[in-house]
């Protein structure tokens, strides 16, 4: 097979929430360079449960990024080198035959391990569902000009709305800050006719239940924006903190 | 709890007010080390140096010891939100720390990827650094009410190691500032791309100047280039 590939593999295995968690050594056999990150796990844990070994637990679902579930430290970057890319679609063609990968679960006091590279990111849910929605009833589809928005406004909204929320700009800052991740979602609603009634609440609450949840705070080191797989701008974060300073100060509630 | 102290004790208000004080400080920083500059003019033979004539008039200026009470309230909250954030920060990691980490910044990126890790450890011995500076040039003051004379200056900073640390100190006030000034315009929530550019590209000329123009005079001091 010309395009076989050999690597060494150090891997976080951890029982469960409380155990103690550690790295362990694994060279898989019959790896190709057109297989993703994911699916050399996938055959590393065909060849684990054949030898009735415990299989190494990660997440996964789409794989195709567009779903933000997979999403795994690989060489000390939030889903590899490459920018722009989320864990599934990165391929092992990417690195050079003999290399060793590190692979880490997110790290993050917000984000605790369930089980090896998997983290409970229910932080996240629960920062939507303190703001990112918009609680008017859209009742049938409308008359599509019924309401005008700017086609640039619509696309930068978009630019925010692309956060499949993996987590990457959590695991790749060094506060473990959640502000790129809550700035796309007040962003991108804020943005929107239908997003502004509520966009004062929306930025008190949500930056109130990303503090309740033990992130960290922006320090402006631009990493998260490096490590988005959907190449979401450092902007939408000083929007935020513009929002939020306005909203907590002309808010009537 | 009242809007007021919800607001500036969340992540975001503190990095605001973080961001507010700083940028007052920068403001004082421009007005101080302009006034400095005096050091440089030649004093003509029998004629006070213009830096005590300076020194005179600015300690004359009404509302003076305001602006200096004003000065001290931003440095003390400045570095009690400051901590008060790196230890928030510092717990969010969790317990388990990576085993590896490699920035995905552009390489272009990474001398400004450093400054902002560093800018919190250069505060700190900045914060060391004005306790011998407020011993040097405040205290006497306090203590029997002159004002700071040119003499006195160029007599304190003759000594060799004070030079050294006041040079060295002012370079990473100028290094704190290379990250300080554009963090400080994000954290007010500053984001439209037209002047976000100039607010970087002034922060960092600014940041350069300073730490020059600061280090500058222990240096010609020490050299001889600035006498009593």
């Amino acid at each position: 097979m010309s395009n076989s590939i050999k690597l060494t593999l150090n891997i976080w295995r951890q029982a469960n929430r409380h155990a103690k968690g550690r790295f362990e050594t694994y060279q898989p056999k019959d790896l190709s360079t057109d297989m993703s990150i994911l699916e050399m796990l996938d055959s590393l844990n065909d060849e684990m449960i054949a030898a009735g070994k415990e299989p190494i637990t990660f997440e996964h679902d789409c794989r195709e990024g567009i779903c933000g579930t997979c999403g795994i430290m690989i060489n000390g970057m939030a889903h590899g080198p490459d920018r722009g890319t989320t864990t599934c679609q990165l391929y092992l063609r990417r690195f050079k035959d003999g290399d060793t990968l590190v692979l880490e679960p997110w790290r993050a006091k917000a984000f605790p391990v369930i089980k090896d590279l998997l983290v409970d990111r229910s932080a996240f849910d629960r920062i939507q569902m303190a703001g990112g929605y918009i609680s008017v009833n859209v009742g049938n589809a409308p008359e599509a000009n019924s309401i005008l928005i700017p086609k640039d406004v619509a696309l930068e909204a978009f630019d925010a709305a692309v956060c499949i929320g993996c987590g990457a700009c959590v695991a790749a800052c060094k506060n473990a800050s959640a502000m790129l991740f809550v700035s796309a979602k007040v962003g991108h609603l804020s943005l929107m006719p239908q997003g502004h009634p509520e966009r004062h609440d929306r930025a008190l609450n949500m930056i109130a239940q990303m503090d309740a949840e033990g992130f960290g705070s922006c320090t402006n080191t631009l990493e998260c924006s490096a490590a988005c797989p959907k190449e979401i701008s450092p902007k939408w974060i000083q929007r935020l903190n513009g929002e939020y300073i306005q909203a907590a100060t002309v808010t009537r509630r | 709890m009242s809007w007021l102290t919800r607001t500036f004790t969340s992540s975001v208000g503190k990095k605001f007010l973080a961001g507010l004080t700083g940028l007052g400080m920068f403001l004082f920083l421009i007005a101080h080390v302009s006034g400095n500059m005096t050091l440089f003019m030649k004093t003509k033979v029998g004629q006070d140096p213009a830096f005590n004539a300076y020194a005179k008039k600015l300690h004359d200026l009404p509302g003076f010891a305001l602006a200096e009470a004003l000065i001290l309230l931003a440095f003390a909250a400045h570095v009690v939100l400051v901590i008060w954030l790196s230890y928030t920060n510092r717990l969010a990691r969790g317990e388990q720390r990576y085993a590896e980490v490699r920035s995905k910044q552009d390489p272009q990126n990474q001398l400004a990827l450093f400054a902002s890790k560093t800018t919190l450890l250069g505060g700190v011995i900045i914060l060391v650094f004005l306790v011998v500076h407020m011993a040097d040039f405040r205290m006497a003051r306090f203590m029997d009410g002159n004002l700071i004379t040119q003499a006195k200056v160029v007599t304190a900073l003759q000594v060799p190691w004070r030079a050294f640390l006041y040079a060295i100190a002012s370079l990473l006030v100028g290094w704190h500032l290379f990250h300080g000034i554009q963090s400080g315009f994000r954290s007010l929530g500053m984001r439209h791309p037209r002047y976000m550019t100039y607010i970087q590209k002034f922060g960092v000329i600014a940041a350069v100047l300073i730490g020059a123009l600061f280090a500058s005079m222990p240096i010609a001091i020490f050299v001889g280039f600035i006498t009593k």
